[in-house]
């Protein structure tokens, strides 16, 4: 579908002009943080950064208070089930490290705040968001494991206080690029890659490219601190998505870039038009395309072309370790863990091709709680919609595939209690399933039976990230051809793939016949041509 | 040996186009249907759909003069004749007897040919033609398409259609060798005269 180099110079030039018109923006700061009085220090650690920070942004606490990087939960309505749910990193459950109930000590070292944000923690206490986790402009500040962050090394806070700057790809990557307990676990579209892009891994965030960061599209109404963005692993609603269409437009083969200002239509003025254009033709089949084809479906080919992601996590093999405690560990031929015996068996895969499904930008979604049927495999947040509902387009998927513990009683997915010393009960330090669900459900306030099983779970990641450069999106054949990426997505008839087996029987059937017709009606007349059927014929008659 | 003029300029311009467009068009047909691949997908759509504008443009054409020539009446299906012809091609053939009828420019078609003729440009070619038009701008009337039953109905019938075309063909080249000798009705076409 995608030609080669059709709209790369028209790509190039609006590419050019929204990186001068961004330049422009950050040459135009007015203030240098380095001669700011409040930010001479010394800072005794982080969170006296912060407290300088807000002597002159004083409203940037209250409005990150709002925002779900801060609450780790927001109001959803969830399909299948009753009412509005408070859901969110704080209790949502998956098929990674399961949930952070119990274990806020270890997993909230992403969250935003200093402290340990677990169901004792007052999210509408002050004095507690981390502006150098988001805004650390030296690239040394590092929030410390253990405790919801604050820890850690001593540095030279002063030095940090005052290189502060715009969030950047290594500042969201810190957390977002690590989610799951490390690099590309969880994301298979987000990892440091990203940090030295090419064009051919990630047209927008390429260095030789347009240059974007995380808030160039992620950026809300204008309105401070409002980040926009969402992801089906814990949100089920559609709303506050970052669209291609919100720059590119709902139709935009054949079509000129769209600039979101007039500042940045104004600086596009100052390059030439690309020199070449799509056949109107062309752009009207691509953009019949668009309207059930997700923009990443074509334009990501692969994802996971930086780094390897996890694809599999197979938690019933956990537990393996030395006599001492200490987990085994092991490593697959691509040096990917293979093995570690806190959480089980993983497989680790790169560049790998999506899986396509329906979607309308809403989920399902798993609650804990909610009792299933574990002779089939659980989907935690299956996508909604399909071919019939005018909103669903086909995605590209990343499926997350494992194994994880549930109570065979209660048929309910278990939260356990993971992240804990040697004796304390916790699983990765005794390694004790039975211990470690007794104590992560209660605090989750669920029944447990004392049993302990292994379901199959899947979950759904939408691929989003790492668009590829124009010409090294999918070609029309690779989903119109027998072998397509899209066999088995109902609902959709695609030349190349789609038949009718019994029609195609019937016509080639048709075709061997007349042929078997005319060979048998041509050997009939060589016969007769050379009397040879007069002589059959006759002695035939005289036999009777 | 008298010769007679069968096949005038135009007509034969019109086959042999129609020939050129239909082969083309089962080959890259058949690309996109998935049945082989030859030059790529995007590129046997990309003809497939040149060549069934060209035939759409040369059948229009072809319509017009047909009708402003009057040379339409040889299309007509008749009943006198046919079922000597039927026989003919049944059992006299296989004895070498002369044909029932001779080619005039008055009548240049048998009935069974006239049948087969009329049955395809009446019914097999619109049918073929009108699918492979909704077909190709399905962006520009999606409405109807989904009236129609979807465009899945409306690749299967294009598909019937193209599986309908093979077996005329089959049938057609062979019939090229029952003229008076095996090469007549091939040159016939080729040079317009006919030995009588």
């Amino acid at each position: 579908m995608l030609s080669a180099s059709r709209r790369r110079g028209r790509a190039a030039a609006a590419a050019a002009a929204l990186l001068a018109s961004l330049a422009a923006a950050a040459s135009a700061q007015t203030a240098d943080h380095r001669r700011f009085a409040a930010l001479k220090g010394p800072f005794q650690d982080a969170r006296a950064v912060s407290r300088a920070c807000r002597t002159c942004h004083n409203e940037a606490e209250a409005q990150l208070e709002k925002t779900t990087h801060w609450t780790w939960a927001a109001a959803e309505k969830i399909p299948g089930h009753p009412g509005i749910t408070r859901l969110g990193k704080r209790n949502a459950v998956n098929n990674f490290c399961i949930g952070i109930q119990g274990n806020e000590a270890s997993c909230t070292k992403c969250h935003i705040g200093f402290g340990r944000p677990d169901k004792h923690f007052d999210f509408s206490k002050h004095d507690a968001a981390d502006c150098l986790v988001c805004h650390d402009g030296t690239g040394d500040y590092v929030k410390a494991g253990g405790e919801g962050g604050g820890g850690g090394e001593p540095v030279d806070y002063a030095r940090l206080a005052q290189g502060v700057g715009p969030t950047s790809l290594r500042t969201c990557g810190s957390c977002h690029f690590n989610g799951g307990g490390g690099e590309g676990v969880k994301h298979g579209d987000l990892d440091a890659s990203l940090l030295d892009a090419t064009k051919a891994l990630d047209v927008h965030m390429a260095k030789d490219g347009m240059g974007f960061t995380c808030s160039t599209c992620h950026r809300g109404d204008e309105v401070g601190h409002a980040i926009k963005g969402r992801l089906t692993s814990v949100s089920v609603s559609s709303a506050g998505f970052v669209t291609c269409a919100q720059c590119h437009g709902s139709a935009p083969h054949g079509m000129d870039f769209i600039f979101r200002s007039d500042r940045e239509r104004i600086s596009s003025a100052h390059f030439a038009p690309g020199p070449e254009r799509l056949s109107p033709w062309q752009s009207l089949r691509r953009n019949w395309h668009a309207r059930r084809i997700a923009c990443q479906t074509c334009h990501i080919p692969e994802f996971a072309r930086g780094e390897p992601t996890k694809m599999w996590w197979d938690w019933s093999t956990a537990g393996r370790h030395h006599p001492d405690g200490r987990p085994v560990i092991e490593f697959a031929e691509d040096g990917t863990m293979s093995y570690w015996g806190i959480k089980g068996s993983f497989r680790w895969q790169k560049d790998v091709v999506p899986a396509y499904r329906w979607w309308d930008g809403r989920s399902g979604r798993y609650l804990l709680g909610d009792r299933f049927d574990p002779s089939r495999v659980l989907v935690l947040n299956p996508p909604l919609g399909g071919p019939g509902d005018p909103a669903a387009k086909i995605w590209p998927f990343k499926i997350h595939s494992g194994r994880q513990p549930f109570d065979p009683v209660n048929k309910m997915l278990i939260q356990p209690y993971l992240a804990g010393k040697k004796g304390s009960g916790a699983f990765w330090g005794d390694y004790d399933w039975v211990t470690a669900s007794r104590i992560g459900m209660k605090g989750a306030g669920l029944p447990f039976s004392g049993k302990v099983a292994f379901a199959r779970t899947d979950m759904y990641w939408p691929v989003t990230h790492m668009v590829a450069q124009g010409a090294r999106g999918l070609s029309c054949a690779d989903c119109h051809s027998r072998d397509s990426r899209l066999a088995g997505v109902p609902g959709v008839y695609l030349p190349g793939y789609s038949r009718s087996r019994a029609l195609d029987f019937l016509g080639w059937l048709s075709a061997v016949l007349c042929l078997l017709g005319v060979l048998l009606h041509g050997a009939l007349r060589w016969l007769g041509g050379r009397g040879h059927l007069e002589r059959i014929l006759s002695r035939i008659r005289r036999m009777r | 040996m008298s010769r007679v003029y069968l096949f005038k300029r135009y007509e034969r311009f019109w086959h042999w186009a129609q020939v050129a467009l239909v082969l083309t068009l089962i080959v890259t047909g058949f690309e996109v249907h998935g049945t082989w691949r030859l030059a790529g997908f995007e590129a046997a759509v990309k003809l497939h759909e040149a060549c069934g504008m060209a035939l759409v443009v040369l059948t229009l054409f072809t319509m017009f003069w047909h009708a402003t020539t009057g040379e339409v009446r040889h299309f007509i299906p008749t009943r006198k004749n046919f079922a000597e012809q039927v026989r003919f091609y049944t059992g006299g053939i296989f004895r070498r007897e002369p044909h029932p009828e001779i080619a005039t420019p008055e009548k240049k078609f048998n009935p069974v040919q006239r049948a087969a003729y009329f049955g395809l440009l009446i019914f097999v070619f619109p049918v073929q033609i009108a699918a492979g038009v909704l077909y190709l701008g399905t962006p520009l009337w999606p409405g109807l398409i989904a009236r129609l039953g979807g465009l899945r109905e409306i690749a299967l019938v294009h598909t019937a259609g193209a599986f309908a075309m093979i077996s005329f063909l089959i049938v057609h080249l062979y019939m090229i060798t029952t003229g008076r000798t095996l090469g007549a009705n091939l040159k016939a076409m080729v040079t317009g005269w006919v030995a009588d």
